[in-house]
């Protein structure tokens, strides 16, 4: 702050530093001067001047060009204002109090005189009317920019389910959750975060369900946030989660209403970020990444099957490349015979030791697989032939690289992109662990994945362990993790996580 | 500072974990030279020992493997020494951990085979899986020269073919541990597989050729291949493959094949006037899978007259194979005396220490107990059916 003040005193211009400094006069031309001055040197701000033909004074107009539905403005505004015949109600000259009650045909319309609060709503999109001769200002909601359709997220396709997706207007992903939940025990909370975007974010959860001590810790963490601009929900998710340091999520994010509204009902919470089409829940599990929403859509034998396929997915992909490096470099008495002569094989007259080979083939895939995000389509193409040849045949035949190294990168690399969520994680615990065992063997792989255990068993979010109910063998903990009971038969919500409504029934009974 | 706490935390158990379990030895695959088997020899002049080892030969390809095998050899005074040595002729580290075989000479093993053994179980590479196999030739290590079979690899064919003893149960499996158990229990003696070659094409193929019987780690006589499957239908190591029954009568001879399914025996020591006796009790399942001449099984009449004619041949061969050992060899490779020990303890410690003196007159009878399950698809020979 000091630092502030000192800056601003350097300065010759007599520009204000904070808006509450501000404060309206009774003259139009002062109060609009006073605008142009907030707003200078922006020049898509519009003033529109217009007679007031009913009191004979004058007003205008401030809004920001784009931001505003301009056909609302016309019809249902300045045409009201224009027509509005005073003498035929045989009334006075409508002050500002008439005008918002009797002439703008506007739902949403607010007087105020505070500098602050008009500031933020013009530049949402709203519209200033400043009257001459008035100290206060009409806030007309004229808020209508372009937005994206609803559409099906790519990021997360389902053969069976809804296909709608979050968009990036708060509003609507608002109005898509409270669809799905239709009761008043539904409560979204605001905020506004960023100290220049002062993005609009919304806290939801059902009341009753959702713990109320993780509510209070979460609103204590997001009051906290201190940053420029919130431009996704990644930066809020960044910002509040446990374990800062560890690759893995402790919240989750989804751009599916359903999921969220799901989640909802198991007593999580969900904080919607405007702006982002990717809404975070929170607390966020271990098992979260492997649970995916088509799984309660499908006949449960079928969603058993794929979530544990999901989770041997995972275990293959991080300890692939670390088995084959740690079996072919310390533990070959643990190869099958036959096995181990073709491996030595197609090794004999390759220049590089296993372990660089295992290191730069799947360097090459990482590669190939961000060239394949970023890139725009058209040449998607070049880059499969190229990945092809590279991670193929031609660098096998020119014996850079021996064959088994191929299909282990090829299987780490198909099992990786089984379950992208846990993408992040997978990729900094394959090279430790094929570090590990390229120094200890297997015995340090082995120590790797103790290690991992260890932490990920450590990890709380919001208070609630990582792990929750994965060490368990009862029934009742296992219904909904590696396998996915059927519905009928899940009576119970997690009991952490909504204490003190834990029937998913109403009654609950067998 | 926690953190930094975590960070020297994890570098003090790596650390430790490095210093502790010695797991130090990163070896590429491909700079190890891989034993399939060996053979071991001494030579008669300096009293060395001559070890031989087939080592894979694999060349350099990227689709279509072709690994063939050679042979290394060398002399030294220790097997150990000797496996050392090898090591100059390859330029790269011999590795045991998949051999499969050791062929050990006849001469050696009359000395006693108990020396060459030491190495083997005593190091980390070398399995306790190995079989062991006693060379009928002058030198052990001619049987890598047979060269007529899969990969000229004799070492992995030599294992292979305990895989087909339940279909030819003509021969015994013999590994380091099983041969080290059989030599240190009381009233047990190992036998072990002979390989010899016969001739195929003019190539050699190594074949397995009845057994030699041991007294402690020392050959003190051969089985031929038919007492060899006697001696394995009193160990109860055969369940399966046939034999074949020749029924002698004044007009004619007339044979048949015999296919065992089950076979199980119970080796029950009595003790009778102060005697101990053995009562060996096979119980047979088997069916009839060859008939050659005119033998009748339709009646029950005709069916027990061949049951008990089977029975009558087992018990004889039985015998005759039990009374040779007796007599000849004097080893107890049948196991009556660890039957006796585990079934009247009090006996035994009277007659366990000399045990290899009364193995010699010990009583044995056999009883043989058939049961033949069915004639396959066809109940009588073609001709009888004609009929």
């Amino acid at each position: 702050m000091k630092k502030n003040n000192k800056a601003s005193g350097n300065r010759k211009t007599d520009n204000k530093e904070h808006l509450n400094e501000y404060s309206l006069s009774l003259s139009l031309e002062d109060n609009i001067k006073l605008f142009r001055d907030i707003f200078r040197n922006d020049d898509t701000l519009i003033t529109r001047y217009l007679d007031i033909p009913c009191s004979g004074s004058k007003g205008c107009f401030v809004y920001i060009d784009g931001m505003v539905d301009t056909q609302t403005l016309s019809e249902s505004i300045i045409k009201p204002i224009l027509d509005y015949d005073a003498e035929s109600h045989k009334k006075n000259a409508p002050d500002v109090e008439q005008l918002m009650n009797k002439v703008v045909a506007s739902v949403n319309v607010k007087k105020t005189d505070v500098v602050d609060e008009i500031i933020s709503a013009i530049l949402y999109g709203d519209t200033a009317f400043v009257i001459d001769g008035s100290g206060d200002v009409l806030l007309l909601d004229t808020k209508g920019w372009e937005k994206r359709a609803i559409e099906e997220p790519t990021s997360e396709k389902v053969l069976r389910g809804p296909r709608e997706g979050f968009t990036e207007s708060i509003l609507v992903n608002l109005t898509m959750i409270r669809r799905r939940l239709q009761t008043t025990k539904l409560k979204f909370l605001f905020k506004r975060l960023g100290q220049y975007s002062k993005t609009k974010v919304c806290i939801c959860y059902i009341e009753g369900m959702a713990s109320e001590k993780i509510l209070t810790e979460l609103v204590e963490r997001l009051d906290k946030i201190d940053i420029d601009g919130v431009l996704d929900s990644n930066y809020i998710q960044e910002l509040i989660k446990d374990e800062p340091l560890s690759p893995f999520k402790t919240i989750g994010n989804t751009e599916r209403p359903d999921v969220v509204a799901a989640k909802l009902l198991e007593g999580r919470f969900a904080v919607i970020v405007d702006g982002s089409p990717s809404a975070l829940t929170l607390p966020f599990l271990f098992i979260e990444y492997f649970q995916v929403n088509e799984d309660y859509y499908q006949n449960y034998i079928f969603s058993s099957i794929n979530r544990l396929l999901r989770i041997i997915a995972a275990y293959i992909t991080i300890s692939t490349p670390a088995f084959y490096v740690g079996l072919t470099t310390y533990q070959q008495e643990m190869i099958p015979e036959e096995l181990l002569f073709s491996i030595s094989a197609s090794r004999r007259g390759v220049p590089f030791p296993t372990i660089v080979e295992a290191v730069v083939m799947i360097l090459i895939f990482e590669l190939l697989r961000e060239a394949g995000t970023r890139m725009p389509e058209s040449i998607g193409q070049t880059v499969n032939i190229v990945g092809a040849l590279v991670l193929g045949q031609a660098a096998v035949e020119a014996r850079f690289v021996s064959s088994p190294i191929i299909i282990v990168t090829a299987l780490t690399g198909i099992t990786g992109l089984i379950t992208p969520k846990i993408k992040g994680p997978i990729i900094s615990l394959r090279f430790i662990l094929l570090f590990l065992s390229a120094v200890l063997g297997l015995y340090g792989y082995t120590f790797g994945v103790m290690g991992l255990f260890i932490h990920l068993f450590s990890m709380r979010s919001f208070g609630i362990p990582y792990m929750l109910r994965l060490g368990s063998l009862r029934p009742e903990d296992v219904k909904d993790t590696v396998v996915r009971a059927p519905l009928w038969f899940m009576y119970f919500r997690p009991q952490l996580l909504s204490p003190r409504n834990p029937l998913r029934r109403s009654k609950g009974g067998r | 500072m926690r953190f930094i706490r975590g960070i020297s935390f994890l570098l003090i158990v790596f650390v430790l974990m490095v210093m502790n379990a010695g797991c130090w030895n990163y070896r590429e695959i491909d700079k190890l030279t891989l034993v399939t088997g060996a053979a071991i020899d001494k030579d008669d002049g300096t009293g060395k020992y001559v070890v031989t080892v087939e080592v894979l030969d694999i060349q350099p390809g990227g689709q279509d493997v072709e690994t063939t095998t050679r042979t290394l050899s060398t002399e030294a005074d220790t097997i150990f020494d000797a496996i050392r040595d090898l090591a100059k002729q390859t330029s790269e580290r011999l590795y045991w951990s998949h051999a499969k075989t050791v062929i050990i000479s006849r001469s050696i093993a009359d000395e006693g085979i108990l020396p060459i053994i030491d190495f083997i179980s005593r190091d980390q590479e070398t399995r306790f899986s190995m079989f062991i196999y006693i060379s009928d030739k002058k030198m052990a290590k001619e049987v890598f020269q047979a060269k007529d079979v899969p990969s000229e690899n004799v070492s992995y064919f030599l294992a292979e073919l305990k895989t087909i003893k339940n279909t030819i149960p003509e021969f015994p499996t013999a590994t380091i541990k099983s041969f080290i158990v059989d030599i240190y229990e009381e009233g047990m003696e190992p036998i072990i597989p002979v390989v010899s070659s016969i001739e195929n094409n003019g190539e050699h193929i190594p074949n397995i050729k009845g057994s030699v019987v041991f007294k402690d780690d020392k050959a003190i006589g051969y089985l031929n291949e038919e007492d060899t499957k006697n001696t394995l239908l009193i160990k109860d190591e055969i369940n399966g493959g046939v034999f074949a029954q020749i029924i002698q009568s004044e007009k004619e001879t007339k044979k048949l094949t015999l296919e065992i399914f089950k076979n199980n025996v119970k080796i029950i020591p009595r003790y009778v006037n102060g005697e101990v006796m053995i009562e060996v009790k096979i119980d047979t399942n088997l069916s009839i899978g060859e008939m050659m001449g005119d033998i009748k099984v339709s009646t029950e009449k005709e069916h027990l007259a061949l049951k008990e004619s089977i029975e009558k041949q087992i018990e004889s061969r039985c015998e005759k194979t039990i009374k040779k050992v007796q007599k000849e060899y004097g080893s107890d490779i049948f196991g009556f005396g660890r039957a006796i020990k585990a079934k009247m303890p009090k006996v035994w410690k009277q007659i366990g220490s000399e045990w290899d003196e009364r193995f010699k007159d010990l009583k044995v009878s056999v009883k043989s107990n058939v049961q033949i399950r069915n004639t396959a698809l066809m109940r009588e020979p073609i001709e009888n059916i004609k009929r």
